[in-house]
């Protein structure tokens, strides 16, 4: 979807229109959800965030106004109020549902690998600052380019690279070499 | 200093070059590179990404599109337009400042409202017309200071008589006057020798 057409459908949904607000939501629900799944710990928390986002985005829609700044920044800061509220009110929710991952692995040991990777993965992402999850989300998860997320996130250029270099730092040292890592994924004991 | 305790150099800059290069390369690690941060930065490029299932969008899509209002509703209002707190504190003090002078007048009986009484505007008009008529005397008719620390002898004095020694005004220093250098005339005095001299009576001769 180019600029213009996004516009008009933003424009659309503000007049309270359904189909262009089922535009809005195709179009971003999927990295919007990816954002919010590797900030909380279950999949009905991210669900439910996801839904609560778009809801807020409705609400929000008609004091919206176009700067220049792309849709998805304000939607994204939309997400991270609403994690950080999530974090905040220190809501949890049982982990009965399980996590979704695609379909396209078929050994369930495969499946068991990259549920334990995510997890770790979660764990060490959600030590990180706000900012620095935050900026290493869009960059790494979403790959976006440093100006992608610089304009996402209302920083500069050099600003994002910087934090994102403390928090590749920061995320080494908790991670730990892979090596390792891989060693005890195959068994060995170790971490 | 970094490279020594095994930590790699900080630069931001350098790092993000080489992971843009990476990246756009096929984000798999040149032989050899055994950089933790670009291997972490790689194993979270590669990590699972978790994807809601068809079950999970449909359930969220009702919900929001559950929220939008219905066609025939006028969509509702932004937020209220947010009131400067300056301009509240402003109301308030003003608010306030006119409650204390309703509430003065009160007490003294007449209110703010009011005009300001004849006598005081007429006064007040003949003192400042008679300063405008004679310019002269407006030295005269200048308004007396309240305070004057200068004042030699405060009323006080006169009505704690006791305090006259206490509160004496300062004496002034005393200062011995110069006495003008005046050379003195010299009279001329005849020395004794002179005098002997001239009342000597005359040797014997020999």
């Amino acid at each position: 979807m180019t600029q213009l057409e996004l516009e008009l459908v933003i424009q659309r949904a503000m007049r309270g229109d359904r189909q262009a607000v089922a535009i809005l939501y195709e179009t971003f629900v999927r990295q919007i959800y990816r954002y919010v799944a590797y900030r909380v710990t279950n999949a009905a928390d991210a669900e439910d965030l996801t839904a609560e986002i778009f809801v807020k985005m409705l609400e929000g829609l008609p004091g919206y106004r176009q700067t220049g700044a792309p849709f998805e920044a304000w939607l994204y800061r939309i997400a991270f109020s609403r994690i950080v509220d999530f974090h905040r009110r220190g809501r949890r929710t049982p982990q009965d549902v399980p996590e979704e991952l695609p379909d396209d692995s078929p050994l369930p040991e495969e499946t068991l690998l990259e549920k334990q990777e995510l997890e770790r993965l979660r764990a060490a992402i959600g030590a990180l600052t706000d900012e620095q999850q935050q900026i290493l989300m869009l960059r790494f998860i979403e790959r976006k380019s440093h100006q992608e997320v610089a304009a996402l996130v209302g920083r500069s250029v050099s600003a994002v690279k910087t934090i994102q270099h403390r928090a590749l730092v920061e995320l080494a040292a908790r991670l730990g070499s892979p090596e390792k890592v891989r060693h005890y994924l195959r068994g060995g004991g170790q971490t | 200093m970094s490279e020594r305790s095994g930590r790699p150099p900080y630069d931001p800059e350098a790092l993000a070059a080489r992971l843009d290069d990476i990246l756009v390369a096929g984000a798999t690690l040149p032989p050899g590179e055994d950089d933790p941060l670009l291997q972490t930065a790689l194993r979270l490029w590669q990590a699972p990404h978790p994807v809601p299932s068809d079950a999970a969008l449909a359930r969220m899509r009702a919900r929001v599109l559950d929220a939008v209002p219905p066609p025939g509703l006028p969509p509702p209002a932004g937020p209220l337009p947010s009131v400067p707190p300056l301009l509240i504190v402003l109301v308030v003090g003003a608010g306030a400042l006119l409650l204390i002078a309703v509430v003065l007048a009160a007490l003294s009986g007449r209110s703010p409202a009011d005009p300001v009484p004849e006598p005081v505007i007429a006064a007040t008009d003949v003192q400042f017309r008679r300063r405008r008529t004679f310019p002269r005397l407006q030295r005269r008719f200048r308004p007396r200071q309240r305070f004057r620390p200068r004042q030699r002898f405060p009323h006080w004095r006169r009505t704690f008589p006791r305090l006259q020694r206490r509160f004496r005004p300062r004496q002034r220093r005393f200062r011995p006057q110069r006495r003008r250098f005046r050379p003195q005339r010299r009279r001329f005095r005849p020395q004794r020798r002179q005098v002997l001299a001239c009342c000597r009576p005359p040797s014997p001769s020999p």
